[in-house]
């Protein structure tokens, strides 16, 4: 296993000697904290102080782009990427979602924007890449008793197929891991 | 009402005691009338096995589950000689024994009609879509299907509630208007992992599902649920295609307890639309990608040994 080539998912059966897994969404909704239960090590981060809306626990954001890997039992790396959030670094989404097996949207389900948001970022990624398995993960609804998922669902058939919709805690390993569950029965 | 007893068979003697004993019964605050055997259903007969036409309503007796009192001879249950009391002794203890039953079928189907929420939101179609408030005894949580959410006073509530959702007696009530603004609590989780969580609970206890064609209208909200790689596996075959619950077991390899129970919440949940016109023929064996996708989906433990 020394290729290092990726390929799209079309070829998603190939044998591929790398896997790319991509967490997208906005800023904050814990892509970073999802990719640390996921992989075998601490992501590499490019974690900067935010000079605004800094709220809670939350005093950095990713700029750039997070970095993980875990190991398949076979050898084969996993390599999970983060995109960044922020719309400056929108320019480099496509190459990082290049021959990723999947995306999974993390969205703040305490934001009051949370179903744009899912709709936003589902336009996103299927407009890079049209036959990607996606997954929406939806965190903080622990903190919002009002959260409902209506009319995040609402959102999703208005952008097409429907995907699997998660709400989940990232810092939950097991439920971390459910959402890539999800993400590969459908690309299966 | 009064109970109905009849006679058939026997001599006028024993007629006249079983007449007298029926009113002795009083004694006892059974309010009780006798008449001869016409056919009609009733409390109790009482019979005489020695008489050709006693043992034929004795027959019918048997059949329709009707106790009978057995008077005479060659009967251990009550001799041909006894007397009134004897008489209204015999018949005190079967009719009490019938109003016991009686009042189990009662209980029974009341039960039957109540029990098992989880069965009752995917059958009652009034419930279709309803936010409700469901409570036993001082257990109170509300199901928002609108929502997709299920809402408590708290964690243990929740936890609780999940345990007897498919098991217990729930009475199911409309949230009204006004009640909205005084929820139970605050602490919310997925209303589809809770139903799911509560019938793979009580799977072996639910009723076999339906065997008619289903589709899947949404992903259901499985992400607290991730014990449940089984749920994964069905829902996954339904986004495909839709199918009947034997499909679903065959495609999967699951038992058909582990579907019905799967199927249950989901259409509980609201997720499900049934009766699809056209049962969809699967043509190829269940099996998983090669690959990559294999590989990874035993890595994240989707693939079972």
């Amino acid at each position: 296993m020394t290729q290092g080539t990726l390929s799209h998912a079309g070829d998603r059966d190939a044998d591929f000697a790398i896997a790319k897994l991509v967490f997208a969404g906005s800023v904050g909704a814990g892509k970073t904290t999802a990719i640390h239960a996921v992989t075998d090590c601490d992501p590499v981060s490019t974690e900067m102080p935010l000079t605004e809306g800094a709220t809670g626990d939350k005093t950095t954001t990713t700029v750039a782009l997070d970095f993980s890997t875990a190991v398949l039992d076979d050898g084969t790396p996993l390599f999970v990427y983060g995109l960044p959030g922020q719309e400056r670094f929108a320019h480099m989404r496509p190459i990082v979602l290049e021959g990723a097996f999947g995306v999974a949207i993390v969205v703040d389900g305490s934001a009051a924007d949370a179903a744009a948001q899912c709709e936003y970022w589902l336009r996103e990624i299927r407009a890079l890449r049209p036959d990607v398995a996606i997954v929406i993960g939806i965190t903080h609804t622990d903190v919002a008793p009002a959260f409902t998922l209506g009319p995040i669902r609402e959102a999703i058939r208005r952008n097409g197929a429907p995907v699997p919709t998660f709400t989940f805690d990232a810092r939950n390993r097991a439920q971390t891991h459910h959402l890539v569950r999800a993400l590969l029965t459908i690309a299966q | 009402m009064p109970f109905e007893l009849r006679y058939a068979g026997l001599d006028p003697v024993m007629e006249q005691r079983f007449r007298l004993a029926t009113r002795a019964l009083a004694a006892h605050r059974m309010d009780a009338r006798a008449a001869e055997w016409d056919g009609t259903r009733c409390d109790v007969v009482a019979i005489d096995p020695n008489d050709a036409y006693g043992r034929r309503v004795l027959d019918i007796a048997r059949r329709r589950g009707t106790p009978a009192l057995e008077i005479g001879l060659a009967t251990p249950i009550v001799e041909s000689g006894a007397t009134v009391a004897r008489l209204t002794r015999a018949l005190h203890e079967l009719l009490l024994g019938a109003s016991r039953g009686e009042a189990a079928a009662v209980e029974a189907q009341r039960r039957s009609a109540t029990a098992n929420a989880v069965v009752r939101l995917a059958t009652d179609p009034s419930f279709a879509g309803v936010d409700l408030e469901a409570r036993l005894q001082d257990l109170v949580v509300w199901l928002l299907p609108q929502s997709g959410r299920v809402i408590g006073a708290t964690m243990s509530d929740l936890l609780r509630a999940r345990e007897k959702i498919a098991q217990a007696d729930w009475s199911l009530v409309p949230i009204g208007g006004r009640q909205r603004a005084k929820p139970p609590g605050d602490v919310a989780t997925s209303l589809d992992a809770f139903l799911l969580q509560g019938a793979w609970l009580a799977r072996t206890q639910l009723p076999p599902f339906p065997q008619h064609v289903v589709a899947l209208r949404d992903w259901p909200d499985l992400g607290s649920a991730s014990e449940l790689v089984e749920a994964l596996a069905v829902v996954g075959v339904l986004q495909r295609a839709p199918a009947t619950a034997a499909e679903i077991a065959r495609r999967c390899n699951l038992p058909d307890a582990d579907v019905g129970a799967c199927l249950w919440a989901l259409r509980a949940a609201g997720l499900l639309s049934g009766h699809v016109a056209a049962p969809v023929q699967f043509t190829a064996p269940p099996g998983r990608a090669g690959g990559l996708i294999a590989r990874l989906a035993a890595h994240f433990g989707l693939t079972r040994p």
